[in-house]
């Protein structure tokens, strides 16, 4: 294993996060090379004071004003509506036909006008409203995949909050076909 | 069947609530000392872990209890942490270069360290502020994961799964941030080890 190499491995190994084959390979290049080994020190020291940071604990009553703030919020219709398919269709189904499921009632929700309400109801600025385009004439829902209701990726699109950045909308774009 | 349902979560609200409180007062205290390496003060800790709490509970339906609540809530405060720490100019901006200065507010919640004696102490805190200060100029992913990685003590499999990533990105976002770190602690590095 060239030095190129063993740097770039050299975060993975102080985690020991390689396999047996690699980790033996480097401690025989450390031992022998007096650059990789300062790197590795470093690496190692990094890593290590980072992880003697101290725990930084909430003021005593934070707990409680959390607790407080949940009994605010109230979880909007369609959203226990979701929730609930969800639970009931995972028990029976698989991930995805659940998935298409729910895509399906939010679909009635929206051609009912189920989620006029939506904005209506949340007088907090916990709750989500559902800003969303009159003149929208494509509906694309995008399915939640069940017991992974966030996702975090460059590509994936981040839940969206309103502009008190509170609260999330329900995943369900509006994409107007006016422009193409 | 809209009837139903909504008459069926009713019931189940109440149960769900006492158990996801029962679920806060056993998590706030770990889900805090993230949000607070990942913000950089207490102020927005506060909000962020709030925050995460809020859409945990509001998804907390969903929630697979054959699976750890605790994995399931670092999915959601990977995307609540990273999503509102993007948007948000940061409540305090320090500079490497300033001499560190401590909020009052800050030295009443710290953790007293009995071990050291007052001396290393303030060495200690100096450290503390200083390895705080380079986590903050970290992109956000990074900081996560480096966090996740070296404070929680996570394998990159466990990582990879609350960031929704592959085990590459996060050998990648980790290889990288222990580089940026330490680029920034230079100076400091005599007394990092
Ligand atoms: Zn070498």
């Amino acid at each position: 294993m060239n030095c190129r190499r063993v740097v770039s491995l050299m975060s993975a190994y102080v985690d020991g996060e390689l396999t047996g084959v690699e980790m033996l390979e480097i401690r025989r290049h450390l031992d022998n090379c007096a650059e990789c080994a300062e790197e590795h020190e470093s690496t190692l020291a990094m890593k290590l004071a980072v992880s003697r940071l101290r725990t930084i604990r909430p003021r005593e009553d934070f707990v409680n004003s959390m607790l407080a703030t949940l009994d605010v919020v109230q979880v909007p219709r369609y959203q226990r509506i979701i929730n609930s398919s969800v639970r009931i269709f995972r028990s029976k189904l698989s991930p995805v036909a659940a998935a298409l499921a729910v895509s399906g009632v939010a679909l009635v929700l929206m051609s009912a006008g189920g989620m006029d309400n939506v904005g209506q109801q949340d007088q907090s600025q916990m709750v989500a409203s559902a800003p969303y385009d009159g003149q929208a004439i494509e509906v694309k829902y995008v399915p939640q995949i069940p017991g992974n209701p966030i996702s975090l990726s460059s590509s994936s699109r981040p839940l969206v909050v309103n502009e008190s950045g509170r609260e999330l909308t329900p995943k369900i774009e509006l994409v107007s076909m006016a422009g193409r | 069947m809209v009837e139903l349902a909504e008459t069926v979560s009713d019931v189940a609200r109440s149960e769900d609530r006492k158990e996801f409180d029962a679920l806060v007062q056993r998590y706030h205290k770990q889900a805090y000392n993230i949000a607070y390496r990942m913000a950089g003060n207490h102020a927005d800790a506060e909000d962020l872990t709030q925050e995460a709490f809020i859409r945990a509970f509001r998804f907390f339906g969903q929630y697979r209890r054959e699976l750890p609540f605790d994995s399931w809530l670092y999915k959601i405060m990977s995307n609540v942490f990273i999503d509102r720490l993007r948007r948000k100019p940061k409540a305090m901006i320090r500079s490497l270069d300033q001499p560190v200065v401590t909020s009052e507010g800050e030295a009443q919640f710290d953790v007293p360290d009995n071990s050291a004696g007052p001396e290393e102490t303030v060495l200690s805190r100096e450290m503390d502020s200083r390895i705080q200060a380079a986590l903050d100029t970290l992109p956000e992913a990074f900081r996560l994961t480096v966090i996740y990685a070296d404070i929680e003590g996570m394998s990159y499999e466990e990582i990879a799964e609350s960031t929704s990533t592959n085990i590459g990105t996060v050998r990648s976002r980790l290889h990288r941030g222990r580089r940026l770190l330490r680029n920034k602690l230079k100076s400091y590095a005599n007394q990092l080890v």
